[in-house]
């Protein structure tokens, strides 16, 4: 079963096409990576499937549910989460905090069924290895910790379908191999992940299948070998980044 | 701005020359604080208005014609009684204005109603400064100058002589101000606050290491005089308290509480509701907002000017000089004539003083 | 000694106000400039409700304090919630609107007159020369208790930290499945309870004239941009600041030569505003980010 239908996804804004017509399904437990040079689209692309923007034509489906007019918070508590370019996190709020105010986002039922909710949010950091830092400010973080923090935070708030902006952006090397190892463990999990990403290698290192975006279209879609290889790919993504 | 008012003045005396009076009515206008802090004046004088304007009517209006009021809102300050005299005068060419009640309302109107030799009665300002206003500014309500001569002799006579005053910063209280220091002397304590403040306990907490024997509550509405008052007992100050016609309201009760029971002040006499005006105005327009004396005093300014209309017709040069040389005219306040400035002659003051939570009067004031 | 208390009494007033704005601008990023008539709104409906309906005095204030809320919530639903997520300064003007109406209401159901809710001397204590009355001793605890529980809630509940995410990363907390669209709303109406709060405190130690709320609005916004806007306690600090100021500068005689003129006591916290800005632009404890 598809978990994720998007189907002739359009968006214009200030007259201009950012999205046209894109079309695809993921599937449960599914890695794809989402590519595509600056401006093509993939940001708004997740913007739109996490109802910060409204698409002007165009369906979304999640679980067979047709959540094209559902608002942001309404998605985040079907089990849409999100991870930000620019660290989603609560800079003025402790890791501790930041991990119970997504545990007690979670509707009521799901809430209780975690038990004690205290060592829920301790196990939550001790399995991203920020135990230590439980009652400082996540603004003090290194990037790749507050990258951690907000995937580990997503993971445990029971999202079934990840929508991660460049995890690897302001990440040191280091740290970028433990992020990887994280959307593993998700993908153990059975979760969906969809990845925006220009890290080339970490791609095609987690990913099941990759999508190429050029100015709102999808142009390519295939396993991360196959559209690493591509004529398309070297024209629309190395061509226009020759730096990257 | 003063373009505009210039070109505006003259519309109006170009409208006036080119328009024929209206021959079925005669306009009187009115002006006053309708709205804002000082409204307990305008209301209650325009209350008086109306009332002796419906007298006059109902027995057959004056040479038969009926009187028709125009009332305008000027707020309490000049800037709104200009317009309000502007549009009387030019668009309604009103025969005469009763009004202001501020004095910084009729001192903005004196200007106008020169220009369009339009006679004015103010049934409430007591500015000294209205004493010089022009040849068309009258008053049936005594200058302050009076006043406060009736004030510093009553200092004198009860042996006071450090004197503590807190003053709004109003033309009326301001002119209130600067002819009692000239009537009695330097203040021991003298401050001018903002029109509008509430808070005077900044005030209050430094008189308390003054030593004054009498506090004048110099403010311009019932709601700062009695904020005053009520902070100086708070903190614990028992010197006799002081106010004029301002504070001398209802109001002032109402809010204060027992807060100024025994705050007294120099006034004109008070009109009781027990008086034939009194009964007839409560009848008609219910308890006044401030005093009785107020719509009195409106419903006298109605009635001189009416008088002198009856006398000598419309014009306004000629009302003016019956005016002038009225000799004197029975009103519901008292018997009065005006001086050669337009001041009220006739009129003379009372010691008023809270009394379980009633104004009651105490005994002449005079002005030796 | 008797400055400070007075200051106490009067920073009181202006804190609750000033702190429900700078919730408001940390959250929503907008200013209310209609919050004066709330205030007013507010000490206007316990006026009414205790003097002219006679309920019990407790029982006016509560219900006072709801009226407050309804027509906050009102306001949110008429003047700020369709604009300003288009842009944050649209409520600059449709609040201004908004409160040129209220005037008018107020106007029409209260009149133009003033309105005490507890006319005359209140009950007086002195202690070593310094006088203040029962009611304002009450006032100015049942300020820090509010002060006090809104920092609790803000601070160590489930719903602080909501409120908190939501100020910091809408987005990230709104993905997390927090309604932040009610956050919003519920917090504007807590701005306008604390300002009908701060309205019955006017009622209750002076008189409410209908003129007085543009003043305590302009007074709350200096206490907000003195202490960095949108930082709850900075405003709040400096609500009590401001009031401080105003008293020392009238009360206390200068360099022991000379006073300065009570008309100058208003101008205090438009000056003082002036000189931090000069000094620190963003406020005192302001930064980049809004944090509330």
């Amino acid at each position: 079963m598809s978990i994720l239908r998007i189907s002739h996804l359009s968006l214009s804004l200030g007259g201009q096409q950012i999205l046209d017509g894109i079309n695809f399904n993921v599937e449960e437990g599914e890695v794809i990576g989402v590519i595509g040079p600056n401006g093509s689209g993939k940001t708004t692309l997740f913007n739109v499937l996490s109802g910060f923007l409204k698409p002007s034509h165009g369906t979304i489906h999640f679980c067979d549910k047709d959540i094209t007019s559902y608002s942001a918070s309404e998605r985040a508590r079907l089990g849409i989460g999100r991870v930000f370019q620019n660290f989603g996190i609560f800079r003025d709020m402790t890791l501790e905090e930041n991990v119970l105010v997504a545990l007690e986002a979670l509707p009521k039922e799901r809430r209780k069924a975690l038990g004690n909710i205290k060592e829920v949010v301790k196990g939550t950091l001790a399995m991203v290895g920020l135990s230590q830092f439980a009652k400082r400010k996540a603004g003090s973080l290194s990037g790749g910790q507050m990258r951690l923090l907000e995937i580990a935070r997503t993971l445990k708030a029971e999202k079934q379908l990840f929508l991660l902006d460049e995890p690897t952006a302001g990440v040191s090397p280091k740290m970028t191999s433990q992020i990887a190892d994280l959307i593993s463990e998700l993908k153990r999990e059975k979760k969906t992940v969809l990845i925006v990403e220009h890290d080339l290698p970490f791609i095609s290192k987690i990913c099941d299948r990759v999508i190429v975006l050029d100015v709102g279209k999808i142009v390519l879609t295939g396993k991360p070998q196959e559209v690493k290889q591509s004529k398309e790919l070297q024209e629309i993504y190395f061509g226009a980044n020759p730096a990257d | 701005m003063k373009r505009l008012l210039a070109c505006t003045s003259f519309l109006a005396v170009a409208l006036t020359a080119c328009q024929p009076a209206n021959s079925d009515v005669i306009k009187i206008g009115f002006i006053g604080p309708l709205t804002g802090d000082a409204a307990a004046y305008g209301v209650d004088t325009l209350n008086g208005v109306q009332l002796k304007v419906e007298e006059i009517n109902a027995s057959g209006g004056i040479d038969g014609k009926k009187i028709q009021l125009v009332p305008e809102d000027s707020k309490c300050n000049g800037s709104d009684a200009a317009t309000a005299t502007q549009k009387l005068t030019g668009v309604d060419h009103v025969v005469a204005i009763v009004g202001g009640s501020c004095s910084s309302e009729t001192l903005a109107a004196a200007p106008i109603v020169e220009a369009t030799k339009t006679p004015l009665m103010s049934p409430l300002s007591s500015s000294p400064d209205l004493t010089e206003a022009g040849e068309y500014v009258f008053r049936d309500y005594p200058s302050d100058a009076l006043k406060t001569k009736a004030m510093a002799a009553y200092f004198k006579a009860e042996g006071f002589t450090n004197v503590a005053v807190i003053t709004e910063n109003t033309d009326f209280a301001q002119g209130f101000r600067q002819s009692l220091a000239k009537d009695f002397g330097t203040f021991v304590f003298d401050e001018v606050v903002e029109p509008g403040t509430k808070d005077f306990r900044s005030l209050v907490t430094r008189l308390k290491s003054a030593e004054f024997d009498v506090f004048v509550a110099n403010g311009q509405s019932p709601a700062t005089i009695s904020a005053m008052v009520v902070q100086l007992r708070e903190q614990g100050l028992t010197q006799l308290a002081i106010t004029h016609d301002a504070g001398q309201a209802e109001e002032t009760i109402t809010i204060g509480g027992d807060g100024v029971e025994n705050l007294q002040a120099i006034n004109v006499p008070s009109l009781g509701e027990e008086t034939a005006f009194g009964k007839n105005l409560v009848e008609k327009h219910g308890k006044p907002r401030g005093a009785i004396a107020f719509a009195g005093h409106a419903y006298d300014a109605v009635g001189v000017l009416a008088q002198a209309i009856d006398e000598v017709g419309t014009d306004g040069a000629a009302i003016q000089k019956y005016l002038n040389d009225l000799t004197s005219y029975k009103g519901v306040v008292g018997d009065f004539s005006f001086d050669d400035n337009g001041d009220v002659v006739g009129i003379n003051y009372k010691l008023i003083e809270v009394q379980d939570g009633k104004w009651v009067e105490l005994r002449d004031a005079p002005v030796q | 000694m008797q400055l400070l208390v007075n200051a106490l009494i009067a920073g009181s007033l202006a804190a609750l106000i000033a702190g429900g704005l700078a919730v408001v601008y940390g959250v929503l990023g907008v200013f209310n400039l209609a919050l004066g008539q709330l205030a007013l709104i507010g000490g206007y409906t316990t006026w009414w409700l205790y003097q002219v309906l006679h309920l019990p005095l407790g029982l006016s204030i509560i219900l006072g304090l709801a009226c407050g809320a309804l027509v906050t919530w009102v306001t949110f639903e008429i003047a700020v919630r369709p604009f300003f997520k288009h842009h944050r300064f649209l409520p600059l003007v449709t609040t201004i609107a908004w409160s040129m109406i209220l005037d008018g209401l107020i106007l029409l159901v209260f009149e133009e007159r003033p309105r005490s809710i507890l006319p005359g001397l209140k009950h007086i204590y002195e202690f070593s020369g310094i006088r203040i009355s029962l009611e304002q001793g009450l006032l100015i605890l049942a300020t820090l208790v509010i002060l006090l529980s809104f920092a609790y809630v803000f601070h160590r509940t489930s719903l602080g930290r909501r409120i908190r995410a939501v100020v910091q990363h809408e987005h990230a907390a709104l993905s997390l499945g927090v309604p932040a669209g009610l956050l919003h709303g519920f917090l504007f109406v807590l701005s306008g309870v604390f300002a009908a709060a701060g309205g019955i405190f006017i009622g209750i130690d002076q008189s409410l004239t209908p003129t007085l709320a543009f003043p305590l609005t302009i007074k709350a916004y200096a206490a907000i941009i003195a202490g960095g806007k949108g930082n709850l306690w900075g405003a709040i600090l400096f609500a009590y600041v401001i009031a401080l100021l105003e008293q020392l500068l009238v009360g206390v005689h200068w360099f022991g030569a000379f006073y300065v003129p009570a008309g100058y006591q208003q101008t205090v916290a438009l000056l003082f505003i002036i000189v931090i800005l000069l000094i620190k632009p963003a406020g005192f404890f302001g930064n980049s980010s809004r944090t509330a």
